[in-house]
């Protein structure tokens, strides 16, 4: 029996610096849109369709202590990150830099696919809002 | 065909696993297929069973190796076939509609040429060669074939006028429509295999990518069991390019112009708090680690808005 959803959180992705990239930023996207067309149809059973109101007061302060814990631990990751970047920078200068950073990008597509469908499986629905699909 | 004797002699080599990767490696470096290259290492197994010496040990490698031709293994351990065009018989092979989806999205990928030659086209053989390609993807994902095809000009007579790499665009955009269109029950249609190469063609590449739709689609269809009704919407494949479109591709005139993207993620009651951080982190990393793999630049994630259902109480 499906189970009614009882929390929904909205947030927004942006490039942390620069001009931002467009088709790099819509394959997000459509990866995000590919793990829910290609999810096992039995992955979840929340109802995700209903109708929700924005938190209030005390529930308000509850949920933004996990908004807080969120950002809190993705900033934790921050060295990991600045090593990607690193690393991304210095393959850009290697002859066969391309190459590695091509299947680098192949495997990152596949894990987004994957963290989408595993946060399903365990409960969790992301979706791409449809007034921000185009 | 890989010889049984140099499974054998694999399997009894100091390093059994490195030895039959090599082997692997070899195989698909020719173009053979992870499906045939499956089928010699299975009969190979069952000799490697028969004999004297035989024990779980000495099977152990060759179980890992099919394991990692059939996909069951960690993601970057899989085995991926060799950019080959599929064959007419691994087409036909493919539920109805996956067939349509795979032509369509053939047909899509060299779109941005026939957008970039727009000035070279009239109005009628434009639009007779997009509508052909959005009608094709359309009846993949509803599951229902073209009836009412009345297009302002005919795509394939149109792209009888045309030269060159547009021509095969025009050809891959003409030929998914008739997939769509036509269909004969005794027949599985074998020009999803004419309309990849003329995008091949119209690419002077893209092989990878096509081999990557196809083998998507057809472990999609094994795993969920589709059948020749199963509507194949085109978000199942994903983005066009993943590691970024090849160099000097015209940019895709449909693509929207986004600075940034929004997330949704709803759980129910069950789900704890911890849970739902751990699951939005665990994203956040996977688009961040992909972003930066194509651009150098890290994400940041802001505006977060909290929702509860409407039904529950405010103040509870």
């Amino acid at each position: 029996m499906a189970e009614p959803a009882t929390l929904k959180l909205e947030f927004r992705l942006a490039p942390s610096s620069g001009e931002p990239n467009s088709e790099v930023l819509d394959d997000l996207v459509k990866l995000v849109r590919q793990a829910v067309a290609t999810a096992p149809p039995d992955s979840s059973r929340i109802e995700a369709d209903g109708e929700f109101r924005p938190a209030e007061g005390e529930e308000e302060r509850s949920l933004r202590g996990l908004e807080s814990r969120i950002k809190h631990r993705i900033e934790q990751g921050a060295g990991a990150s600045q090593k990607l970047i690193e690393q991304h920078e210095s393959l850009t200068h290697q002859p066969d830099g391309a190459a590695t950073l091509t299947a680098e990008a192949t495997r990152a597509a596949e894990a987004v696919v994957a963290a989408v469908q595993r946060a399903r499986i365990r409960g969790v629905i992301v979706t791409v809002p449809s007034a921000n699909g185009n | 065909m890989i010889a049984i004797d140099t499974v054998q002699n694999a399997l009894r080599s100091p390093q059994p696993w490195s030895a039959l990767d090599q082997l692997v490696q070899a195989e698909l470096s020719v173009g053979r297929l992870t499906n045939q290259i499956h089928d010699d290492l299975t009969t190979a197994l069952d000799d490697v069973r028969s004999a004297p010496d035989s024990s779980e040990d000495l099977e152990e490698p060759l179980l890992d190796t099919l394991d990692r031709l059939t996909g069951f293994c960690r993601e970057d351990q899989v085995y991926r076939n060799p950019p080959v065009l599929p064959t007419e018989d691994e087409i036909a092979k493919l539920p109805r509609w996956a067939r349509v989806a795979f032509a369509a999205r053939c047909a899509r990928r060299v779109l941005p040429l026939i957008y970039a030659a727009k000035s070279s086209l009239n109005s009628a053989q434009l639009d007779a060669l997009l509508k052909a390609q959005e009608l094709s993807e359309y009846a993949a994902s509803v599951g229902k074939p073209i009836h009412d095809y009345r297009l302002v000009a005919d795509p394939t007579m149109t792209a009888f006028q045309l030269e060159g790499p547009l021509k095969h665009a025009a050809n891959a955009c003409a030929g998914s429509a008739h997939l769509a269109r036509h269909y004969d029950a005794d027949n599985k249609n074998p020009s999803g295999v004419a309309v990849a190469r003329e995008a091949v063609h119209a690419m002077d590449g893209g092989l990878e990518n096509i081999r990557r739709d196809f083998d998507l689609l057809v472990r999609l269809a094994s795993a969920y069991g589709w059948t020749d009704d199963t509507p194949v919407p085109p978000e199942v494949f994903g983005p066009l390019w993943p590691e970024g479109k090849p160099a000097g591709w015209p940019d895709d005139p449909e693509l929207p112009k986004r600075t940034d993207f929004a997330l949704e993620a709803v759980s129910s009651e069950r789900v704890s708090d911890t849970m739902i951080e751990d699951e939005v982190v665990n994203l956040f990393l996977a688009m961040n680690r992909f972003h930066i793999a194509r651009t150098g630049q890290s994400l940041t994630v802001e505006d977060f808005q909290p929702y509860l259902a409407a039904l529950v109480p405010a103040g509870v």
